[in-house]
């Protein structure tokens, strides 16, 4: 095994695990543009992974793909509902969408499918090829960094997550572009989960997402909710997580201290930039009258 | 043309939650292609006024027309749709944003849902260059001044093809050429047959530029006329309606009945001229403020003295914030010493500057003075929690505070139910009352009071200028910073004035002050 | 007015929860089986059969305690524990989503701790233990708080990372260097007796812990209505803004807010390892760290409120073992069920907040 070969399976192995965090940070990057703070990307992407993979086995596996963001739009819906409607602190909201999703689906993981016992598990005979959602990846960034940036919807999600009172001052509704916000979080988060269970694993076990959801919320940080920065801290997250794999034993270091990284790398990163943030991250519909 | 004013509204009532009349009945017609002015105080309804105009509040009662067609307004998009645009008191673009983005926002002229940047930057340009000015658009708007914050706001009125121009108090942050330069290029507007219609409190400002006038007292119309048809006095006469007393007249009946008020009904110049000055209370020594970029060049050295007050004027944004953050220990500075009561504190944290004998009224009261979910008593320690006479100290004594706040409330006339009230629920005057009980309940030597009528009627004013000319009296000395020459000039034994973060000089409050004050406020010399 | 207030308050709490046994219901439901069957083995679970043991009682002529009360307040212990420190830190208006990170790393110095220095006198040990344990908890808060403090690093993020932080150290640490050879499992090496908290025999997990628990509680009671520093958490919660104008060191307070969050998560592991597991496992927390958002929030940041509720769920919790035991029903329904009052209680929460604030007095 040459160093070369070495070398490139190492990058195709990053991307593999770097894709679900970018479909996700992008979910991250809509959501807190628009002003409302979702770490219930981490539950939303669960739901993905559990509803693709239970509709796949239905309906079949680009349906099941379509059902399970569909189940994401939703939850991401209620969401918004709640942090907007009612006025539920955002953190709230996402850490009781958290709880709900990691239990509700092994709740119905074994309820659907009998298993009482570990190795609870729900498979898909014919996952999905990797490719799609790592082209689909690269080109939702692409599509992101041209919505925020080059049109008038992005402009206005945007100037909502800023100051939601002056946007309504220059004649836009926040409503909806908030929607559009925290519902396309849910898609893009659901569609991570949908591409660990139906494509990377092919099956659904407890708690698969462990914890990616939260790497991707990182990962929007790192990148400074820009999707071209979350993209390249999602790969360098990937990169991490694939050099943990490859060099498990070989390493003189804990494979801990790099699982690691990405968390301690966060934490700097926000240490180092602050009140980059958008400004008025965190807010109900109608409060702050700057 | 019609005979039909460009804007016509007719008995708009608006009540706001707690049955407070905002507007009562008001009716206001504006002419096509002049500048109306709307003069009131603090208060009065004018901004509410305004803001039904925009869309952006809805009234109880009352309709809208505009060149003789009924309109109903739901939101300000409506309004914009109508031809209106507001320039707001805070600028309405948001910090982050490009200004150019800004000007977009809801007024894109998208082609497919994408931006033509490109092509809207030619039109703005035009725009600005009819009106003789120049803008940044590709700067973020937290970057600029406020002036620079206005002219795109005016450029982007007249993008958005606004036939109606609504400016609310457009000179409260400017400097009086930059205000000077506003009017002209509202005048040109005017002229070329936009309507124009300012609100604002600077009664000087409507007999210079308006052609008409509206003014408002308590919610309602007092008064409509043509500017050539009154004067300043008259005008003043209205806004403060039949209630109207100088300032120095009606301290005494203000005064709390057991506070030793001295002379405080003497005019200043006049105490000023009696008195020797009493031993310096604050003393500042070469302090060089931090601005946002770099560190002044000049250092300042002030000193107040006991018995007296010391105003603090300058266009906003000149270095106030930073005088006062230095004086009481929030921010560093770049170097010199404050002397508190004899004592050197320049290094010392806010709690020991306070323990020194300073105090402070901190400028918005409801944001960084009082916690609105906080009690009376509990807003009352909150200064003062080394305090073991008040209540305070590592344990507290609740009832012992109670009944200090019970007192406290007695003597400033702080009006609430008991001293468990939140502050939240009392009236503004009220809630100022309780900032200066506060500050003043430890017997401090030296004061420093932000801005302590912002947003007051007159009658909460003279509350509070009252107690802090008793403290005087009893021996304080005050320095007062605020952005109202008029009540500087009213109040202060001396005025200093700030220019770009330094001290242009310090004079005495003399008749005839006010000229040299206003023209060192705007050109950072003393005049010869 | 204020029993009129803490009543509002109560009925919400009430509603939640009304609502989350009905969402339960409607979910077990949906998947075919029985909910009243389902429901009741949750609860006869939760408290046991308490006639039974009553006319038991009388019969032998000596006290006769079901098993399961004791077990919900052996699991209501943690959550009481790290209920309080989430309540403290939001008092400060922090987030403190770190209490899970807090727990292990408390947990695991207690245990380091507890497993140092046979023959020490239980009369220095034990107190050893719990220090360490709240000594590591506060430190690893503190590192958010200030962050946050002095850097304007928001306290979410970095308490969540610190999470994952801790849960990769604690695991190093129970793999690797801190390892009993001896256990097949990943597990620090037995706590000395002298260390360990007096816990009863039989499996109910019920120990001493609950005495510190509720002590705990009476003193975060007491720092809020009685102590200085209390009362200027509640200011920089409140405002933070004129909180620094009145002078209040607001960077200190909110690192003290959020040390002392810390210790108490760090006593809630402390207390598993020395009462319950006599040694660190690895990945031990079932989660208590997320469960006490939701015990602080039906507790409405109160103590008393927070015993009540921290109750409650462990009830839930060891009810739905039960119900899973005899239902089939799988035992995740409890986590949903505190989902579902999270959220209830969470509506309008700022509301909630005021009036919880008048119970000072």
């Amino acid at each position: 095994m040459s160093d070369r070969i070495d070398l490139a399976a190492l990058a195709v192995l990053s991307v593999r695990q770097a894709c679900p965090l970018m479909l996700a940070a992008l979910g991250g990057i809509m959501s807190e543009r628009s002003g409302v703070v979702n770490i219930a990307l981490e539950g939303i992407m669960l739901i993905g992974a559990f509803v693709g993979i239970w509709a796949g086995q239905q309906f079949g596996p680009l349906q099941g793909l379509m059902v399970a963001i569909g189940a994401g739009g939703i939850v991401g819906a209620a969401h918004l509902l709640l942090t907007q409607r009612l006025r539920v602190n955002h953190i709230v909201s996402g850490v009781a969408i958290n709880i709900l999703a990691l239990n509700l689906s092994t709740f119905l993981l074994r309820s659907i499918y009998n298993q009482a016992d570990p190795p609870r598990q729900a498979r898909l005979s014919e996952p999905l090829p990797i490719e799609w959602f790592v082209i689909l990846a690269v080109a939702a960034t692409v599509a992101v960094h041209v919505l925020l940036y080059q049109t008038t919807l992005g402009l206005r999600i945007r100037a909502v997550g800023e100051s939601p009172h002056r946007t309504r001052l220059a004649g836009v509704s926040c409503g909806p572009l908030r929607a559009v916000g925290v519902i396309a979080s849910g898609v893009f988060a659901a569609t991570a989960g949908a591409y660990l269970s139906m494509s990377l694993v092919g099956r659904f076990t407890d708690d698969m997402v462990s914890g990616r959801g939260f790497i991707a919320l990182a990962a929007v940080i790192c990148g400074r909710w820009t999707p071209l920065g979350a993209f390249l801290a999602c790969w360098a997250f990937g990169l991490f997580d694939a050099l943990q794999l490859r060099m498990q034993g070989t390493l003189a270091m804990p494979s801990e201290a790099l699982r690691a990284v990405p968390y301690v790398l966060t934490i700097l990163v926000a240490v180092t930039f602050r009140a980059q943030p958008p400004a008025q991250l965190g807010s109900g519909d109608d409060d702050n009258r700057d | 043309m019609s005979d039909e004013p460009a804007v016509l509204m007719a008995n708009i009532t608006k009540v706001y939650p707690g049955n407070i009349v905002a507007n009562d009945r008001v009716s206001l017609a504006v002419r096509e292609g002049t500048i109306h002015v709307v003069v009131g105080e603090n208060g009065a309804g004018k901004t509410t006024l305004m803001g039904i105009l925009y869309g952006a509040v809805r009234p109880e009662e009352g309709r809208i027309r505009l060149r003789g067609t009924d309109v109903v307004f739901g939101s300000p998009a409506d309004a914009i749709r109508c031809g209106i645009a507001m320039v707001t008191q805070h600028s309405s673009l948001i910090p982050a944003l490009t200004l150019l983005d800004g000007v977009l926002l809801g007024h894109e002229g998208s082609v497919a849902g994408f931006l033509r940047r490109r092509a809207v930057t030619a039109q703005l340009d035009a725009i600005a260059a009819r009106l003789g000015i120049s803008v940044p658009w590709h700067r973020p708007a937290r970057e600029l001044t406020v002036a620079a914050l206005q002219k795109a706001e005016i450029v982007r009125a007249l993008y958005r093809g606004a036939t109606v121009l609504i400016l609310d108090e457009p000179t409260a942050a400017l400097a009086p050429p930059e205000a000077d330069a506003l009017y002209s290029t509202l005048r040109d507007l005017a002229a070329a047959g936009t309507t124009v219609i300012v609100v604002t409190h600077r009664l000087h400002e409507v007999m210079e530029h308006a052609s008409r006038v509206t003014v408002l007292r308590r919610g309602r119309v007092v008064a409509e006329t043509e500017t050539s048809h009154t004067s300043a006095r008259e005008l003043a006469a209205q806004m403060v309606g039949g209630t109207s007393q100088p300032v120095a007249e009606l301290t005494r009946s203000e005064l709390p009945a057991d506070w030793d008020a001295g002379n405080a009904d003497e005019t200043p110049a006049l105490r000023s001229a009696r008195t020797t000055p009493g031993l310096p209370v604050l003393e500042l020594r070469s302090i060089r403020l931090r601005g946002r970029k770099s560190v002044a060049e000049a250092p300042i050295d002030l000193t107040v003295h006991a018995g007296e007050i010391v105003g603090v004027a300058g266009v906003d944004g000149n270095g106030q914030r930073e005088l006062v953050q230095a004086i009481l220990g929030f921010a560093a500075t770049g170097g010199g010493h404050v002397i508190v009561n004899g004592t050197d504190v320049s290094r010392a944290a806010p709690r020991r500057r306070s323990s020194a004998g300073l105090a402070w009224c901190p400028e918005d009261r409801q944001a960084e003075g009082l916690i609105l979910g906080f009690d009376i008593t509990e807003n009352l320690l909150l200064p003062n929690l080394d305090r073991a006479d008040l209540g305070a100290g590592p344990r507290m004594d609740w009832p012992r505070a109670g009944r200090v706040a019970s007192e406290a409330m007695r003597i400033h006339g702080i009006q609430a139910s008991s001293p468990t009230a939140r502050a939240g629920s009392l009236s503004g005057g009220n809630q100022q009352k309780l900032l200066i009980a506060r500050a003043l309940i430890c017997r401090p030597k030296c004061l420093v009071a932000m801005q302590p009528t912002r947003g007051l009627d007159i009658h909460a004013a003279n509350a509070a200028f009252a107690a802090m000319r008793a403290g005087c009296a009893n021996g304080m000395g005050v320095l007062l910073i605020s952005l109202d020459l008029d009540e500087l000039l009213e109040m202060s034994d001396r005025i200093a004035v700030l220019y770009d973060h330094r001290l242009v000089d310090v004079v005495p409050n003399v008749p005839g002050a006010r000229e040299m004050i206003g023209a060192m406020m705007t050109t950072g010399m003393r005049p010869q | 007015m204020k029993s009129l207030l803490v009543r509002c308050a109560m009925s919400r709490q009430a509603v939640g929860l009304f609502m989350a046994i009905i969402v339960a219901a409607g979910i077990i439901a949906a998947t075919g089986s029985n909910a009243a069957e389902a429901l009741s083995a949750m609860f006869y679970g939760a408290i046991g059969d308490i006639p039974s043991a009553v006319s038991e009682s009388f019969k032998s002529h000596r006290l006769v305690l079901p098993n399961e009360p004791l077990r919900l307040i052996a699991k209501a212990t943690p959550l009481i524990l790290s209920g309080l420190a989430v309540a403290v830190a939001l008092r400060a208006g922090l987030f403190n989503i770190g209490a899970e990170g807090q727990i292990l790393v408390g947990a695991f110095a207690a245990a380091t701790v507890g497993a140092a220095w046979p023959g020490t006198p239980a009369i220095l040990h034990l107190p050893a233990c719990l220090v360490a344990g709240m000594l590591a908890g506060a430190s690893w808060a503190a590192i958010a708080g200030a962050l946050k403090a002095w850097r304007g690093a928001h306290e979410v993020i970095v308490t969540i990372m610190l999470n994952y932080v801790a849960i990769q150290l604690t695991h190093y640490m129970v793999n690797g260097p801190a390892r009993d050879p001896s256990s097949l499992a990943p597990a620090t090496r037995l706590i000395q007796p002298g260390a360990r908290l007096w816990a009863l025999e039989g499996g109910t997990n019920f120990s001493a812990g609950i005495v510190l628990a509720v002590a705990a509680a009476v003193a975060v009671w007491h720092l809020f209505a009685r102590l200085r520093i209390g009362f200027e958490i509640r200011a920089v919660g409140e405002n933070p803004e004129a909180a620094r104008m009145a002078a209040i060191p607001v960077a200190r307070t909110m690192i003290v807010a959020m040390a002392i969050s810390g210790a108490l998560a760090g006593l809630a592991g402390a207390v598993e390892v020395l009462g319950v597991h006599r040694r660190y496992l690895d990945a031990f927390s079932p989660g208590y760290g997320f469960e006490s958002i939701a015990v602080a929030f039906l507790g409405n940041l109160h103590p008393a409120g927070i015993i009540a509720s921290a109750c409650l769920f462990g009830g839930i919790a060891g009810g739905a073992v039960h119900m899973e035991a005899f239902t089939s029903t799988p035992r995740q329904i409890a986590g949903i069920v505190q989902a579902v009052v999270i959220l209830a209680v969470a509506v309008r929460w700022n509301a909630a907040g005021r009036a919880d604030r008048n119970a000072r007095q």
